[in-house]
């Protein structure tokens, strides 16, 4: 019999976010039967930091024995320094391995976001999450341009609770709240714009990442002088990148196409999906009910105004995000359009359209990427 | 922005499709679950939608024990009997397949089974379970508690005349499958009422004060989906696109009230419910709009937003900002108007015009107070975003009892 799903979708973590939420996951842990995790965390003035803050946070927990599992550094840059990160990689997973086996530690946590690699692979090399469940700490917004998306391949390998703490985010700076939240908004709008119909819970989160996104970067673009972040911006940052993941978690490969794509291109996918935006917006393809009018009102406009001005939605969202790439542009000459990557990484947007059947995607960005002429257009 | 501090769990994978339900070997599988007790009551039994479930499971989970007997109002007598049968039949899993009793009597028995224990009481209130249930599969069949995705039971204690309350992320189950085969049989008064829970459960997690950004995401799909189809159902009880959609629609206000807590229109219900027995749903329904009348200074700005989904862009776009939270007010009266019309008056507009089934009045008037009162007890009047004392609470059951605005 032919199946028939109209969706699926799962997001199996908890989410504890704000002010003393540290203090939450001994309770939590104690809830799935657990008081004996490994802390991983990076060995570094921030990673040790980090411990310090997490030790006081729960100091009050009685029956919380913690074992703590410093991670070397990890090195980037010649061919040679990476060999030797694998290898206190790999010696430090044997260490970890053995700590859960001898020492009998119940569950991992994974404290800051440079442990959450490690800790993915003591998951994968160890035990199950049922076995062995893990609570992830970041204290860095989840970052796409490496494997650090904790959602990416296998849905095995959630967390048991995802904890968001401004004393443990309280490092980020500006430009990286700023780039992730542009990537967790890029995501958000083309999960609306080509997968909203595959889900009301993917639609749901899409809209809310969206919002989320608008809200820091309407702060942070528009407001130059804003020099340093807000406590609650930078937990917020972190946060969005979680629903960023959720996202990815529950649609089709587009994002990750993207994303896999750029490493060809020597500008990283952010500005460049981010770049593809406007004339999207712009094109008369995104439908104006579902998506343009909500949209307009996020981006602070009311629609009622838009409308009598005789301004049409598409060219006001089209332009509020040629706006937003103005002062991106202004604040971080770096991420100043290349047309020439902008225009290979349509051809290969369209490309996958093709390849994949997604007939509306295809034409979009044809008219995008086409003059009436046959000329190409940017 | 974010709240200060918030917290957001949903751990039930949703499945939901027209003949999702042959996905149930699949999902038992993923679960290591062999040998499921199916928990069910009388009335989803004779609707045929325990022969679609037995016939979706196939050859690979023939003779499964099966337990039609769940009480309308799930006690712990129906938890313990259950429990019993797991134990003897040697069961692994449970299917819930029923509404929102039977989804508790599920949630019941699994604490039940876990524990091996016999007492349910002891693991009363919030927290208390520690360890990993059970895997339960649920497949409502009914579009409106969304208890298949909320981590509470509640449990009638009849000896000690009191429900208990039991609470914890473990009480998630781990699959909810809402096939809209499940629902097209509910008839259109009980299509109506279950909708307006649902909408209730959406509209009050946007404004109560333990709201979180997901949980308003949710809600304000949730909204959009009931609006577009819950009258369309009722009209229709056979479009099967329109189901799905009010199933999905309880579906999505569940994970979000579930995480967010309710109002005072909960607070109410409750207590209209616990003193005269007046179905949930009904009692969502007519106290709705004055729940929002009552708040309404403290909540215009978020209840404005929700004229988007609940009336559309050009209604949302035709009215003047300063009108648009009454405006929501306005719609919902309309909305239960239409469904009275639509159920040829079975669906009451009031609570002085509720009737028995001997066709007495549901609630006199003078047991009003007493309402009142109970609803003072109820937990989630501390959601609410104004206060509310026992005379605010009275005015606002009268003028739902005439059936007259409060502004």
């Amino acid at each position: 019999m032919k199946r028939e799903i109209i969706y699926s979708f799962c997001f199996s973590p908890k989410i504890i976010c704000g002010l003393k939420a540290l203090a939450g996951i001994p309770g939590e842990l104690a809830g799935a039967g657990r008081k004996k995790p490994l802390i991983i965390y990076e060995d570094s003035p921030l990673g040790r930091e980090n411990v310090r803050i997490l030790s006081r946070e729960i100091q009050d927990s009685e029956s919380f024995r913690g074992l703590l599992l410093p991670l070397r550094q990890r090195t980037s840059g010649s061919r040679e320094k990476l060999e030797e990160a694998e290898i206190l990689h790999s010696k430090a997973l044997e260490s970890a391995l053995s700590i859960l086996k001898e020492e009998k530690a119940d569950s991992l946590i994974s404290l800051g976001s440079s442990a959450l690699d490690f800790t993915k692979d003591c998951i994968r090399k160890g035990a199950t999450p049922e076995e062995v469940p893990w609570v992830l700490v970041p204290d860095s917004p989840l970052r796409d341009d490496f494997s650090s998306c904790f959602l990416r391949g296998k849905g095995n390998l959630f967390p048991l609770v995802i904890v968001i703490d401004p004393l443990i985010t309280k490092s980020i700076g500006k430009r990286e709240l700023l780039i992730s939240s542009l990537q967790n908004l890029t995501k958000g709008l083309f999960s609306l714009i080509f997968y909203r119909h595959l889900s009301p819970l993917l639609e749901s989160h899409a809209w809310g990442t969206v919002k989320t996104a608008l809200e820091i970067l309407e702060r942070y673009l528009s407001a130059p002088q804003v020099s340093d972040t807000r406590k609650k911006d930078k937990t917020t940052a972190v946060y969005l990148s979680v629903l960023g993941d959720l996202l990815e978690a529950n649609s089709p490969p587009l994002t990750s196409f993207l994303e896999e794509s750029m490493p060809s291109l020597s500008l990283s996918f952010t500005p460049l999906a981010f770049h593809l935006l406007p004339p999207l917006l712009s094109s008369g393809e995104v439908p104006e009910a579902e998506i343009l009018l909500p949209l307009s009102i996020l981006l602070g406009r009311d629609a009622w105004d838009i409308k009598r001005d005789g301004t049409g939605l598409s060219e006001f969202c089209g332009k509020a995000f040629n706006l937003f790439l103005e002062d991106l542009v202004q604040q971080y000459p770096e991420y100043t359009p290349d047309y020439t990557q902008l225009y290979t990484a349509g051809e290969n947007l369209i490309n996958y359209a093709e390849s994949s059947g997604l007939t509306a995607l295809e034409e979009a960005l044809e008219l995008l990427f086409q003059t009436p002429g046959g000329g190409r257009k940017i | 922005m974010i709240p200060d501090y918030f917290e957001f769990v949903s751990k039930v994978a949703v499945k939901s499709g027209h003949k999702v339900l042959e996905e149930i070997p699949e999902v038992l599988s993923s679960l290591k679950a062999r040998k499921p007790l199916i928990i069910t009551d009388s009335g989803v039994a004779g609707a045929g939608l325990l022969d679609l479930l037995l016939n979706a499971l196939g050859r690979d989970y023939y003779s499964l024990p099966v337990q039609r007997e769940t009480p309308p109002d799930s006690d712990l007598a129906a938890v313990s009997k259950n429990a019993e049968i797991y134990n003897r039949e040697g069961c692994d899993s449970i299917i819930a397949l029923g509404g929102g009793s039977v989804m508790d009597t599920a949630k019941g028995t699994n604490i039940l089974v876990t524990e091996k224990a016999e007492d349910l009481r002891l693991f009363n209130g919030a927290g208390r379970l520690t360890k990993k249930l059970r895997p339960l599969i649920a497949l409502p069949t009914t579009a409106g508690t969304g208890s298949e995705v909320t981590l509470v039971a509640v449990i009638a204690d009849h000896r000690n005349k009191r429900k208990l309350l039991f609470t914890s992320p473990n009480l998630l189950p781990d699959a909810a499958i809402l096939d809209s085969r499940m629902t097209l049989s509910l008839p259109p008064v009980l299509t109506a009422s279950t909708g307006m829970d649902a909408l209730t459960h959406a509209v009050e997690a946007y404004l109560c004060l333990g709201k979180n950004p997901l949980s308003d995401s949710l809600a304000f799909s949730a909204i959009k989906l009931i609006s577009g189809n819950l009258l369309g159902v009722v009209k229709n009880p056979q479009d099967k696109a329109g189901r799905l959609a009010v199933a999905q629609a309880a579906n999505l206000a569940g994970m979000a009230f579930s995480n967010s807590m309710v109002g005072m229109v909960h607070t109410l219900g409750h207590s209209v419910g616990g003193v005269c027995g007046v179905p949930h749903g009904t009692c969502m329904a007519i106290l709705l709009p004055y729940g929002l009348e009552y708040n309404l200074h403290k909540i215009e700005s978020p209840l404005a937003d929700l004229l988007l989904p609940l009336a559309g862009e050009e209604e949302y776009l035709k009215t003047p900002r300063e009108n648009r939270a009454r405006k929501v007010i306005t719609l919902i009266r309309e909305m239960n108007e239409r469904l009275f019309r639509e159920t040829g008056g079975r669906h009451y507009r009031n609570l002085g015009e509720i009737k028995t089934r001997e066709g007495g009045i549901s609630i006199p008037r003078e047991i009003l107070p007493e309402i009142a009162r109970t609803a003072l007890g109820d937990g989630s009047v501390f959601y609410n975003p104004e206060e509310l004392d026992f005379a605010d609470a009275l005015r606002v059951l009268e003028a739902a009892w005439e059936g007259k605005p409060l502004l």
